[in-house]
Formats: structure tokens, sequence, C-alpha cells
């Protein structure tokens, strides 16, 4: 998994006039007290909405994946058209206000099955994508609490699985089993879940040595409870970063797997398997290649600089990962 | 130096041998293999499929399947012969492999030499015009699915522009020249190594921006050496470290590509032999080619280990 794009400094610059306003006099009859530096990165939701305000881009690609992901989730309400219906004396017409993206081969509207293809690319991401956390989560929880021989085992898999080269036996698999959408979801997320759970067993490997979960087990709290209640809260910041970075990684795979032939199948449309025979139109329907694309470009780009940013809103100090 | 060599190089067996069961297993998963091809046809009798079930061996227990097949791989370095077409899997992918290594290659090389340098550049230029515009282009450029790169490239440089071929790695009917060839190779090698470009000039940025800010940076400026000096001899190695990191990381992933990039580009390679195998169901090639790719990949990165002792010469060898 290629979790780039170190840090865009979006943030290098953080605002800090508030802090003078609150000094001039009459405001208040309170005594003038130090404000205490900010230390919790994570200090609650208006905290990241006040940051997320003042990053103009990050807020342009929320709103870019929010819409997106509503015009996908409102097709049918939006399109009158069918997904699907074949009209053969339309083939290949150029963009025009009737068909916004042009039509295919078969003479279907690109339009509507861009945005029903929309459903079926970011509801895939977003199902493997869980499934990766979850996994993630679990081993890398396992083997940053309990330590020795488990510790062991899970990350020698971790390593073995990372050093395999993965979109290899993905196809593999797809090709043997016959894709549906949720075998598709499964493949895609039980092989991107190893950095997650590096990253889970690092924050978890140097949370557990804290006194508060000493304090914990000597209230009698149980192994699982203090994984689940009080080291996985811990977490949080990494796995969201990971999560943003790593939904983009599944529309990707997802892409590549049906444009390749062995993801969804059609009728059904996906940003990926619609490019799927687009390369014989490159010279006569250049729009049929188009369009898909851009979505997946464009929820891409929107994921990596939303990640970007809760990776610097997050942890204004790099956490060390051991 | 060279029993830490040896070591790590005996440390590839069991990678093999896992990696191999875990094949094995995937191919278990498999519903029949070419008996099941076959019984689909009506003019094949059963005791014709019964007898090929015994040729290949597959009629044996799944264990016994298992270490025969290991047995052949250690002793004759055989991985047995395509269900397809007969011919011994490792012939095809030996066949194929110097493509393969060829295209990956030189998309390697471009791809360290100029995400180094934009990362260099953005590093030493930090939070001017030339650097944003670096980063924008780098966030782009590791947004973009690979294959529809190649669709956009081939759309405007082959079919609109009509600069270069996009199909294969000689034109046909011409006798062989190296410049045809290179023509051939920019398109796919370009393509495929964009990704690794720009998100290693991103780390490479990250990396150098840290390491000039360093103590020693100062020093090394304090004591009069030249800029070139200081950011060449004293930064750059240095930074170069963590980057080297995420390039081993990053090898699964150059094969990933080749597999779309070969079959996009009708490049003759491993990866494309690969994509043949999947929609022909070989699985005793797709086994191997699997096999062999994480055998190159455990190689690759025991060739980065070795870089690190070169770029830094506190790292030992030891035990």
């Amino acid at each position: 998994m290629v979790y780039s794009t170190p840090a865009l400094d979006t943030l290098d610059k953080p605002k800090r006039s508030r802090g003078i306003e609150e000094q001039t006099p009459g405001r208040s009859r309170r005594p003038q007290m130090p404000r205490a530096p900010k230390q919790r990165p994570l200090g609650g939701r208006r905290n990241l909405l006040k940051l997320l305000r003042g990053n103009t881009l990050a807020s342009a690609a929320l709103v870019l994946l929010g819409f997106i992901a509503i015009c996908s989730l409102a097709a049918p309400l939006v399109s009158s058209q069918s997904r699907d219906k074949i009209d053969l004396t339309k083939q290949y017409q150029s963009p025009s206000i009737e068909h916004p993206f042009g039509t295919d081969d078969l003479g279907r509207d690109l339009f509507v099955r861009v945005m029903y293809g929309g459903r079926v690319s970011l509801g895939v991401g977003v199902m493997a994508m869980l499934i990766a956390l979850f996994l993630g989560l679990v081993a890398g929880g396992l083997a940053g609490y309990y330590g020795g021989i488990v510790d062991t085992l899970i990350m020698r898999f971790v390593d073995l699985m990372l050093a395999v080269p993965v979109f290899f036996v993905i196809l593999f698999l797809s090709s043997v089993i016959v894709p549906s959408i949720l075998m598709i979801c499964l493949i895609i997320g039980m092989t991107q879940w190893m950095e997650v759970a590096r990253l889970v067993r690092g924050v978890v490997l140097s949370t557990r040595e804290l006194e508060f979960i000493d304090a914990a087990r000597a209230l009698g709290v149980t192994d699982n409870m203090i994984l689940v209640r009080h080291l996985f809260p811990h977490t949080t910041a990494p796995v969201l970063v990971a999560g943003t970075l790593g939904l983009a990684q599944a529309i990707i795979i997802e892409s590549a797997l049906s444009f390749l032939g062995f993801g969804i199948q059609p009728p059904t449309p996906s940003w990926g398997a619609m490019l799927q025979n687009a390369q014989g139109y490159l010279s006569t329907a250049p729009w049929i290649a188009i369009f898909p694309g851009l979505m997946i470009c464009l929820t891409v780009i929107s994921c990596y600089v939303l990640g970007d940013f809760l990776t610097n809103a997050l942890n204004p100090i790099r956490r060390k990962i051991p | 130096m060279l029993r830490y060599f040896g070591r790590r190089l005996l440390e590839i067996i069991p990678l093999a041998i896992v990696v191999s069961l875990v094949c094995f297993a995937l191919m278990q998963a498999t519903p029949g293999g070419p008996a099941a091809m076959l019984s689909q046809n009506p003019m094949v009798k059963p005791e014709d499929i019964a007898r090929i079930r015994a040729n290949f061996g597959i009629d044996q227990p799944v264990m016994v399947q298992y270490f025969m097949w290991l047995k052949r791989v250690v002793l004759h370095g055989d991985f047995g012969s395509s269900y397809v077409t007969g011919e011994p899997v490792l012939h095809m992918i030996g066949r194929r492999l110097p493509a393969t290594l060829e295209l990956m290659g030189s998309a390697f090389l471009l791809a360290f030499l100029l995400g180094m340098t934009g990362g260099i550049i953005s590093a030493l230029k930090r939070f001017t015009k030339i650097d944003s515009f670096l980063s924008i282009m780098a966030v782009v450029a590791i947004s973009i699915p690979v294959f529809w790169l190649g669709l956009m490239a081939m759309m405007l440089f082959t079919v609109k522009w009509r600069l270069l071929p996009s199909a294969g790695m000689f034109s046909l009917g011409v006798p062989f020249s190296t410049t045809d060839h290179l023509m051939h190779l920019i398109l796919p090698s370009l393509v495929l190594s964009l990704l690794f470009m720009a998100s290693w000039s991103r780390y490479m940025r990250a990396s150098l921006s840290e390491v000039l800010a360093m103590d020693y940076i100062c020093v090394a400026k304090a004591k009069g050496a030249s800029r070139t000096s200081v950011v060449f001899k004293h930064a750059i190695r240095n930074a170069s470290i963590p980057v080297l990191t995420i390039i081993a990381l990053n090898l699964p992933a150059l094969f990933t590509g080749s597999i779309i990039v070969e079959t996009l580009f009708s490049w003759p390679g491993m990866g494309r032999l690969f994509y043949e195998g999947l929609l022909r169901q070989d699985y005793t090639r797709l086994m191997g080619i699997i096999f062999i790719a994480s055998i190159l990949i455990a190689f690759l990165n025991l060739l980065a280990d070795l870089a690190y002792g070169v770029l830094d010469p506190r790292v030992r060898y030891a035990r």
C-alpha cells in the first residue's frame, strides 16, 4: 500500500490572532490567566471544524467528495434515464446538453452510468476500507497488547503479506471466485489491512505502558475491555488518517481490477469497469475513457488532500512508531 | 558483510516455502483445474480425463501433490508445465522476464532520478512557487490510477499527436533498431514510473527538509563548506536513508503496475503473461509467476538493505 504524500504543508502557518484579542482590557473582570497551550490534538469536533474552515484546499476536497457521494446516492432521483438502457441509434454521441458526458458504444448515457458507477466504486471503497480497518485494529491491537509470541507471529505474517505482490493474489482470487460485489470488498479488505495493523500496534505498544492502563488493570478490567475501551480510542487519529488514504487505495484497486475485467461485471457500472473497453474507442469516442477516469482521479485526490489535512490536524507532532 | 548477505539469502528460503504454500492453497481453492475445463467438452471421454489427471498428478492427495511440486522445484527447478500450452512454466517466464525487467528497470531509473531531483529542488526551495507547483503536481500524479494515465497518454501521444507508438516493443515489419525500440519504451516506462516519481519526491522533500534543519548542517555551514558541498555531501546522503525504506516497500507495487502497464501497452513481459494466464485459467503458470515475483521482491529488498550500509557507515551487518 502506498501511503504517500507526507504533508502538503498546508497548515504550516497557524493563526494566532485570538490570543492577543483576549488580552485587551475591559472585556472581562476575571484576572488574566495565561492560557495553557493546547496539548490534546483531538480537542473535539469543533476544533477540527475550525481548522478545516481555515484550510481552503481541505474544505474544497471535503465538499467535492460530499458532492460526488450525494450525486451517486441520488442517481435514481436525478436522472430519468435508466442505467442500462441500450439505444443503438445513439452510439458514440459526443457530450451535449442532452448527454453531458456523451454516450458509449451501446448508446447508453455516460452521465447516468457515471453516477451509478459512483455508487459501486464508492460503496466498494468504503466497505473494503472498513474491513481493512477492522482487521488491522484486531491484528495490531492483539500484537501490541499481548506482545511476545503473539506479536512475533502476527508481525511476521504482516511482513510476509507486505513482501508478496498482493495484487497478483487479488487478481488470482477474483479470477477464481465468481466476483460478486461483496466478494470484491472482502478480497480488497483482506489484502490492505497490514499498514493499519502496524500503525495500531505502534500506538498500543506505547500506550499500554501508561499508568491509566495499570489503574484499569488494578480495578480488574479484563484484557479485552482494556484493549477496546482504553487503548483503541488512542488509535483514532492514525486510524482516521489510514482510513481516508485506505479509501483512496481501495477505490484505485477496485477500478484496476474492474478495468482488467476481474472486478465488477457488466452491465453493472463502476468507474473502472466503464473503462474496460475504452481503449478501443480512444480515437473515435475519447469521452468514454475520459469521464469515468476523471471521477476516480477527483475522488482519490480529495481523499489524499483530506488525509493530508487530518495528518497535520491530528498529529501536530508526528508520532514515532517503534 | 558476506556472512550477512549469506544469512539474508538463507532467510529467503522460509519465505519461499510459505509463499509456495499460499500459492498451493490458492490453487486448491480453484474449481477443478484442467480436468474441469475438459469435462465441459462432450468429445472428451471420462477415461481420457482420468489419464490426464494422472499425468498431471492431480489425482493424488493434496499434501502429496504439494511435496511432489516442491521436490520438482527444488531438485530440478521445474515449476511444472502450463495446462494450456504444455510448455514448461519456467521457460515461459524466462522468455518474458527480460522484457519485464527492462520496463521495470527503466521506470525505476526514471522515477528515482526525476523523483529525487524533484524532491531535492522542493526541499531547497521550500515554500516558493516552484515548490508548491511540484507539490501539487505530485499529489495529482499520485492520485491518477495507472491504467487511466496509460489511456490518456495513449490518447494524446499516439492518437492525437502521433508522436509515440503505444503497443509492443518494436514496430512490425521494420528491421530492428535501437531508436525504434526506445521509442516504444518511452510511454510505458513513463506511465509506470509517474506514481513512484511523485511519491518518492514527496518523501525526499520531507526527509531532506528535516535533515537540513539539523545541527550538523549548521556546523558544516559555519565551518565554511560551500552550499553544494553541504547539500550534496552532507545532507542528501542522510536524507536518502528513510527514502530507501519507502522505495523498498514500493517494490511490490512496481510489479503490480507492470501487470497493468504491460496489458495496456501490449508489452510482452511477465505481467502480460500473468494476465493471459488469468484469462485462460492456467494455474501452474500463475503460481509460477507469483512465486518468482515474490522471490525477486525478496531479493531486491535484500539489495535495498545492503544499500543502507553504503549510505550509512554506522550500519553494521553484525551477528
